[in-house]
């Protein structure tokens, strides 16, 4: 599968601009020579698992997968070029009000629903792994993501970017949805302040529910994020 | 290489979801949807809405089945039960399905504690048909209370009981206990409070006004008594000594008064007496008693003797006879058109009729005919009319050698259980 996959990528299609190079694998955007469709192709080492579940799914929040294959820890994934800013490009100019950034989690949440509700985590969400669409907000980037599995009391390895990834990211304990709530909260926080909490707390409402996102103990988070959503 | 592409028909690897030839995926996918979140003001809202409702649907449910309370500020209420219409009033024994009025006007004389009761009828409303043992199954309690005295009469009022013995198919009888200390009307407000075990309230009220009356005492040492001309005298000029609601007590001489004599209008209570040498008050010729009044004419301790011949007392009035001798008579005691004779150790013999009852009208003062003798009568007790369907009681009172002891013509209801015969 890996092998023909590969052939037919080389065949078919053209590679426009390498996204993203680094040691654990690459992000490459390409197209259908005849037909011209812009498609991304990752290439990382680790675990194809998430990629494999997403793919049958749709979500107007997360990328539709397309394909995946594996080989010696080598995964190899089509999937759909979201055509768009991300919320890092967008913080170098400017803040997003409460408001805004209301609308932007709150996608986030339904993406991040799909996810936790196929027991994974998404592990590294931040502005630079959304995207915004028109008004949609996608969530993309699944590398670091991994499915939980309650056997483990602890990550093994240091995933995610830091600040923000939680506490239990580096190794206090196993990540879980409410890994993905504590990024969101300092996600918001740095849409609306540019800085992270444990800096400069947003204020008002949305600052209340921030804290509570990224409290050190998860317990003391909100539990998922449908809570996260009824508090929003 | 085992399937083809549905859109384009590119051969495609077995596990392939996407065909990489047209850029079309080959695979089913599902699309989730999250659960539609409730924001927390939206929840706090619909909690509120909830709560409001709830509290509008309690609100209504209380108020259908509150316990309430029914007053009209009368002597009669209309209650439902289950579809069923029951009249409430506070009614007379002759007029039990009839209101009584609002005030209930009397007389009661000065410094004497009086007693008389009020009578609580249930009844089918609309039907005149006694409904007090069906309702009573559904009473907590029943019970009196007086307010509004005037200072100058004292009344209490007894615990409610129920007496169809004494006052058939009422629900209840209230006794009311007044003493007045002045002349003129006074009043005090009576309710009656049945309280439904549902907890619904019904209240009747009935003012009890009482005119303090003054009592007279007339005797042979300030006032000529010893014959029956004597005595009219004294009866025609009652009117112009004495106030017309003035109670009246003639304490007779033991002497024989041997005239006719008849008494009407005001109630005049005659005491006899008898002398150290056994002489005692008599009268040898009949007495007549009419009175559309309903006060009772206490009569006691006298002899009235016959001759075989006609009625010794004819009573068209409330007589209460004590400790009497009737004897000789063709009739000894004849109650009739408008009475209610009692008598209580009194001694009837050798008369044709000892006792007899024959009256269209009359309220009972007292149904019960106390430590009597019957002697020697050719009828002791002749019952033609009674007019009232109370049960007679004779305890203590004995009957010997009569031809008949009771002729009960009227099949009136009686009760000898403590009647003696000999």
């Amino acid at each position: 599968m890996y092998g023909w996959l590969l052939n037919s990528i080389d065949q078919e299609y053209a590679v426009i601009r390498v996204l993203k190079e680094s040691p654990r694998g690459s992000v490459r955007l390409i197209r259908h020579k005849a037909l011209g469709t812009r498609l991304i192709l990752r290439r990382f080492q680790g675990s194809g698992e998430v990629y494999r579940q997403l793919m049958g799914y749709v979500c107007g929040n997360l990328p539709q997968i397309y394909e995946t294959a594996e080989q010696d820890g080598e995964v190899l994934v089509l999937e759909e070029f979201i055509e768009g800013d991300t919320l890092g490009f967008l913080l170098e100019e400017a803040l997003f009000s409460p408001r805004e950034t209301r609308e932007v989690v709150l996608q986030l949440c339904r993406a991040l629903w799909v996810l936790h509700s196929m027991a994974a985590v998404h592990r590294d969400i931040k502005p630079e792994n959304v995207i915004l669409r028109g008004r949609g907000a996608v969530l993309i980037d699944f590398d670091a993501a991994r499915l939980h599995k309650p056997k483990y009391e602890a990550d093994t390895q240091i995933l995610g970017t830091t600040g923000f990834a939680a506490p239990e990211q580096y190794g206090l304990s196993q990540s879980d949805v409410r890994t993905d709530i504590y990024a969101l909260g300092v996600l918001m926080n740095v849409m609306l302040t540019g800085e992270h909490p444990s800096k400069r707390l947003a204020g008002g409402r949305m600052g209340r529910v921030i804290e509570r996102c990224t409290r050190v103990n998860p317990e003391k988070r909100y539990k998922d994020v449908i809570h996260l959503m009824s508090a929003l | 290489m085992v399937k083809n592409c549905p859109y384009c028909g590119a051969s495609l690897h077995e596990e392939a979801s996407f065909c990489p030839y047209c850029a079309k995926s080959v695979n089913q996918r599902k699309q989730p949807h999250p659960p539609r979140y409730i924001s927390g003001r939206a929840l706090w809202s619909a909690g509120v809405l909830l709560a409001v409702l709830v509290l509008v649907l309690l609100a209504v449910f209380w108020y259908r089945l509150r316990p309430r309370v029914y007053d009209n500020d009368s002597t009669e209420v209309i209650y439902r039960d289950q579809g069923v219409d029951y009249q409430l009033c506070i009614a007379w024994a002759n007029a039990p399905f009839t209101p009584a009025d609002r005030v209930r006007e009397s007389s009661a004389p000065l410094y004497e504690i009086c007693r008389y009761p009020v009578l609580l009828y249930i009844n089918l409303a609309g039907t005149e048909t006694f409904a007090a043992d069906t309702f009573l199954e559904l009473v907590e309690s029943i019970t009196g209370e007086i307010s509004g005295a005037d200072p100058e009469i004292q009344i209490t009022c007894s615990e409610a009981v129920r007496d169809t013995d004494y006052v058939p198919n009422s629900a209840a009888i209230l006794y009311m206990n007044p003493m007045v200390t002045s002349s003129g009307p006074h009043s005090a407000e009576l309710t009656i409070s049945v309280r439904m075990k549902n907890g619904d309230i019904i209240r009747l009220h009935q003012t009890q006004t009482m005119e303090g009356i003054i009592t007279h005492h007339f005797t042979s040492d300030d006032t000529p008594l010893n014959t029956v001309n004597d005595l009219e005298i004294l009866l025609a000029r009652l009117d112009e000594m004495v106030g017309p609601e003035d109670k009246v007590y003639i304490h007779l001489p033991p002497v024989t008064y041997t005239e006719e004599l008849s008494v009407t209008g005001r109630a005049i209570h005659f005491t006899g007496s008898t002398d150290e040498a056994g002489n005692r008050t008599t009268f040898t010729a009949p007495i007549r008693v009419e009175s559309e009044r309903g006060w009772v004419f206490f009569w006691e301790g006298f002899d009235l003797l016959g001759s075989g011949e006609g009625t010794g007392l004819s009573a068209a009035a409330r007589v209460h006879l004590t400790d009497c001798r009737i004897a000789g008579w063709e009739t000894g005691v004849l109650a009739h058109t408008s009475a209610w004779v009692n008598a209580d150790e009194c001694v009837f013999e050798d008369n044709a009729a000892g006792f007899c009852f024959d009256a269209e009208r009359g309220n009972p003062s007292d149904s019960r005919y106390v430590n009597n003798l019957f002697r020697s009568n050719g009828t002791a007790v002749l019952l033609a009319q009674v007019p009232n369907d109370v049960s007679l009681k004779f305890p203590g009172t004995r009957f010997q050698n009569n031809g008949i002891d009771i002729d009960n013509r009227c099949e009136q209801k009686l009760e000898l259980d403590e009647a003696i015969f000999e």
